[in-house]
């Protein structure tokens, strides 16, 4: 397969995982805001997905409709979900000729859906919730057309090795942004941040199932990071990357597909390795830090490997 | 037209109703472009070699010189077996006299020949049986004549030679062609990007690394070729594919500096070189041709700019031109102005009433003018004509401009067997 | 007579490793019977294979790439060469003769690409400054040193204030410039006025403290005298080319004969230093200043890693392909 159409499509899963990533966090951080009695505010979020100063950040915060445009819609916010999404069709449109007609259907779609001044007017006026639901059903369609259409071959492995890497980056991300909750101090658990992060990573069922009782920080944590069975957890997209990437074994020159299996086995070891009572206070930030390396590494070895950037 | 933003491929509308040519009529038409087209690859190997045309005065040396695709960079370069132009479109146009009539050559990046696949195909659904009742000759070899012909360059040691088709990307109006194809041919498609020269070879980025390209079919207009050789800021070239080229390393088709032979003040030459390489007499005519370069000429056209059609000599796509008879007193005096600061860069042609047929259009048979351009293949064994080719046709009533840039349409070109 | 060592070096440094890189070099003395190559190494870091190749004009090219990650390029050019003095046209035959013989040349093939001037839209006025400058009727050659002492006299010689791109129509107006941009003016003024004239790059040799562009490469003009052949003209120095230049390549303009031409892909922005030194026996203190801007670019590639997120310029370079 050409380096720059691997890459192109490399890009395409990343910007829709992002997509769908920050769609679900922003849709509970909204409810949050509107039943937390002490809700911690916006701020975290413009930090992480905005593109404002801190005096504008500061302006915004406390004006929810203003977030929202901020974050879901404006067109000058680079790191938006509107330009996640244009980037992901302009990819799309670019290997038109590597996915299938559905899929391409699909993300055209979702980009016209967001451009429609009535989802904007509803988000940011009478129903957030829902409108924030109508794009997320859209990200969840492009989903099931890539598994239902999309045949198993070389363009299907890079689509699955952008979406877990993205997957893996921002559960990374999103645990660090919230590190504090996992401090010393709150083994008694319970904060309110703590559902919430569940929620954003849709993992709240499941962490009812598994541990009854009152939330308790170390349990998300372990949830979070270790659970097989969470699609969400970084165990889960660590060992996805490692199953997809063994099967560019034989579509690869030995070297690359040798140093891309290393760095992700490398990525996975530490995770798989470390123990959940290792993960107190500060040495959960270095924890995270160095996964969050080990995961840059894997970029740029299929950056510079399979997508000809040297 | 172009410009449509967001739009990449604009469909070409399609009319059901097939151009039919006949078997006799078409055995003088494919024997005039192979005399033709044999001509203009001797004359392009001789332009960029001995010049023997130039010294003994056929062809103004002045005006090959100042032709801007006249490269410097190809003399005495050699040529595999001396193929220039490997994939050819000439337009032909029947005038009220029936005879068919030579508009222009296409010796660079000629387009339509997917069209032409892609009529036939529909034809074939909509009117089953037809086809072969009447006895037409197919079309469907192209891709497999012209892939024979792309694997025929690779040089003599390689086996098993890869092949692409190199296209300016997805925001070119050719793209479905270039597209298609690749697919039918079964090469890969590329883009400049996919390419880069090391050691004076070529080769593909792929995710297995590095693999050897042989053969370009390239999409992509010479001054674009090669930022290192040609125009700095081109993003859809390969920097060091000329030397690449030069070093034998890499065949490319159709090969640079094509465009010397089919500008249109040259053209008015063709048949002239027709009796200077071949010794025979043109099968098919030119339409007349006025150089503005010439002061008489130029005198002669301002008088009569109602009457005649003004090209610009390196255009093409329908741009550039004026239609006298179509055209406010502004327009033309614009052309005068701007012929008499540059006259080499055009020709005038009086307005030919272009041959009509019926068009299915708006639930009726309405008559539109329309032209034919086959397509040739020309490799080391000879020069293969698929039998019809385009028809366009220019959809707008009245209208004279069959070009699928400026409103035109196509229909299925059928030739009967003999 | 006289011999020279010269030593040519090129850097381009990176601030951030580049890849794919393509390059052309036109730095190779033309050897002829005014000069005597007695020795030419061209020396590349990363030691790639240069292939050498003879262009339309007759000047050597040599064309190497590395795609491997690099931080930095180094060329270096080491040339021995003998110069020799030329032969001063005699310039007997009569004006009309000769201007006759130069009407002649516009057919002729051989000189047709140094006849044309550029397109400019202040012709008119630059022949009506003209009209002062020359003398009616003069013999060419005549002519052409009265042109050549006209850039000399009325631009200064100034660095900073042009770049490559610089058009002829700014270097008029701004009445300044480098070797470069005299050249390009009395190129233009020699063909404006029906003498056939070519771009000539190299070195000028240092006799003196006043000879101006030693310190890199440089570029002059050479004329068509009839009856006698090319002549070269140096503005900048305001004297006829003897055996203190040595030429590299000659062309019909700049692009022709760039000394150093690349691409790259790359992200970061790049340093570049050149430096000739030239020794005619004792050594000289140097000078690092690049008179002649040597022509690097990046080549306009998307920047990793955002890929194919296609730029204006993309979309409308595709656009604009003839497919005929």
């Amino acid at each position: 397969m050409l380096s720059r159409v691997a890459d192109t499509i490399y890009w395409l899963a990343r910007y829709m995982e992002r997509t769908q990533s920050m769609l679900q966090v922003i849709r509970i951080q909204y409810i949050a805001s509107q039943d937390e009695p002490h809700y911690w505010g916006w701020q975290p979020l413009l930090h992480t997905y905005g593109d404002l100063s801190e005096k504008e950040i500061k302006q915004r915060a406390p004006h929810t409709p203003q977030v929202l445009y901020h974050l879901v819609f404006d067109r000058q916010n680079g790191a938006s979900v509107y330009h996640n999404i244009v980037r992901g069709r302009e990819n799309a449109r670019a290997v038109q000729d590597h996915i299938t007609k559905e899929v391409w259907q699909s993300l055209n779609d979702y980009y016209h859906l967001i451009r429609q001044d009535s989802v904007a007017h509803q988000t940011l006026g009478e129903d957030p919730v829902s409108g924030l639901d109508g794009l997320i059903q859209q990200g969840v369609l492009y989903v099931g057309t890539v598994q239902n259409t999309m045949p198993r071959d070389e363009g299907y492995i890079f689509l699955k090795l952008g979406k877990f890497l993205e997957r893996a980056l921002q559960v990374t991300d999103m645990l660090r942004l919230n590190q504090h909750l996992f401090g010393e101090e709150s083994e008694h658990g319970g904060a309110p941040e703590l559902r919430y992060l569940l929620y954003s990573l849709l993992g709240y069922e499941l962490y009812l199932k598994t541990y009854q009782g009152q939330l308790e920080a170390r349990s998300v944590l372990e949830l979070t990071l270790y659970n097989a069975d969470f699609p969400h957890s970084l165990l889960y997209s660590l060992g996805q990357l490692l199953r997809y990437c063994e099967r560019l074994k034989d579509k690869s020159r030995p070297e690359s597909y040798e140093q891309l299996r290393f760095l992700i086995g490398k990525a996975r070891t530490t995770v798989a390795y470390s123990t959940l009572e290792s993960q107190q206070g500060e040495a959960l930030g270095k924890f995270l830090a160095q996964v969050r390396g080990e995961l840059l590494e894997v970029a740029a070895a299929l950056s510079s490997s399979y997508f000809g950037n040297g | 037209m172009y410009n449509s933003g967001e739009g990449i491929e604009k469909i070409f509308p399609f009319d059901i109703i097939p151009r039919i040519i006949s078997n006799t009529e078409w055995l003088r038409i494919e024997a005039g472009i192979k005399q033709r087209l044999k001509a203009l690859n001797i004359f392009l190997k001789d332009i960029y070699h001995q010049q023997f045309i130039i010294k003994d005065g056929v062809v103004p040396a002045a005006l090959v010189y100042s032709c801007p695709q006249f490269l410097r960079e190809m003399m005495n370069v050699a040529v595999p077996h001396d193929v220039y132009t490997h994939v050819a479109g000439v337009d032909l146009i029947r005038d009220h006299d029936g005879e068919f009539y030579v508009l222009e050559d296409n010796l660079r990046t000629p387009s339509g020949v997917s069209y032409m696949l892609e009529n036939r195909s529909i034809t074939y659904r909509i009117f089953p049986d037809l086809l072969p009742k009447s006895n037409v000759l197919p079309v469907k070899d192209y891709p497999a004549l012209l892939y024979r012909n792309l694997l025929a360059l690779a040089g003599p040691q390689t086996s098993d030679p890869t092949v692409v088709l190199l296209s300016p990307g997805i925001y070119n109006s050719a793209y479905f062609e270039h597209s298609t194809l690749a697919r039918l041919m079964g090469i890969q498609l590329v883009e400049g990007r996919d390419l880069i020269v090391h050691n004076h070879f070529v080769y593909m980025k792929t995710t297995r690394g590095l693999e050897k390209v042989d053969v370009i079919y390239r999409r992509v207009d010479d001054e674009f070729l090669d930022p290192l050789a040609f125009r700095p800021d081109s993003a859809l070239g390969v920097p060091g594919l000329y030397w690449a080229y030069r070093k034998g390393n890499v065949a490319i088709v159709n090969a640079m500096g094509n465009g010397v032979a089919d500008d249109k003040a040259v053209y008015c030459y063709v048949p002239d070189m027709i009796r200077y390489y071949l010794n025979e007499e043109p099968i098919l005519k030119n339409v007349p041709t006025y150089q503005l370069a010439d002061n008489d000429h130029r005198e002669l056209v301002f008088s009569q700019m109602d009457k005649m059609v003004i090209k610009r000599t390196n255009e093409s796509g329908g741009y550039g031109m004026l239609i006298g008879s179509a055209a406010t007193e502004q327009e033309m005096d614009d052309f005068r102005q701007a012929i008499t600061a540059d006259p080499r860069s055009f020709i005038a042609q009086p307005i030919i009433s272009l041959s009509s047929t019926p068009c299915y259009i708006d639930g009726k048979l309405q008559p539109r003018r329309i032209d034919l351009r086959p397509f040739a293949l020309c490799g080391p064994s000879g020069i293969d004509i698929v039998p019809g080719g385009l028809t366009r046709v220019a959809l707008r009533e009245g209208s004279l401009i069959v070009n699928s840039s400026q409103g035109g349409g196509s229909k299925d070109t059928w030739v009967l067997g003999g | 007579m006289a011999s020279y060592k010269i030593q040519h070096r090129t850097r381009y440094a990176y601030a951030a490793p580049v890849i794919d890189c393509a390059n052309q070099l036109m730095i190779y003395p033309l050897a002829d019977e005014r000069l005597t190559v007695k020795s030419h190494v061209v020396s590349i870091s990363q030691y790639p294979d240069v292939a050498l190749f003879t262009d339309y004009f007759g000047n050597q090219v040599g064309v190497f790439s590395i795609i491997q990650p690099h931080s930095e390029l180094v060329i270096e050019s080491r040339a021995e060469v003998e110069t020799h003095a030329i032969q001063f046209p005699m310039d007997e035959a009569d004006a009309d003769t000769q201007w006759q013989h130069l009407a002649g040349l516009r057919t002729d093939m051989a000189f047709m690409d140094f006849l044309k001037p550029a397109h400019l839209e202040i012709e008119n006025e630059i022949r009506q400054a003209l009209g002062s400058v020359l003398t009616p009727g003069a013999k060419p050659l005549k002519q052409a040193l009265e042109l050549s002492e006209y850039v000399h006299d009325n631009f200064q010689y100034q660095q900073g204030v042009t770049n490559i791109e610089t058009p002829l129509e700014d270097i008029w107006r701004l009445r300044a410039g480098v070797c470069q941009d005299f050249t390009l003016m009395l190129l233009y003024l020699l063909r404006l006025t029906g003498l056939p004239a070519r771009y000539v790059s190299g070195y000028v040799c240092p006799r003196d403290e006043n000879v101006r562009g030693t310190g890199a490469t440089h570029a002059w003009v050479e004329v068509y005298v009839p009856f006698y052949g090319w002549l070269g003209l140096d503005p900048t120095n305001n004297c006829i080319v003897n055996d203190g230049h040595v030429r590299m390549a000659i062309g019909r303009n700049f692009a022709d004969c760039t000394p150093v031409k690349g691409t790259y892909k790359g992200t970061g922005a790049h340093t570049l230093e050149v430096s000739v030194h030239i020794e005619n026996g004792q050594p000289l203190p140097s000078d690092n200043l690049p008179d002649v801007p040597v022509y690097v670019q990046q080549s306009p590639t998307p920047i990793a890693p955002v890929n194919s997120y296609r730029k204006y310029l993309d979309w409308e370079q595709q656009q604009q392909q003839q497919q005929q």
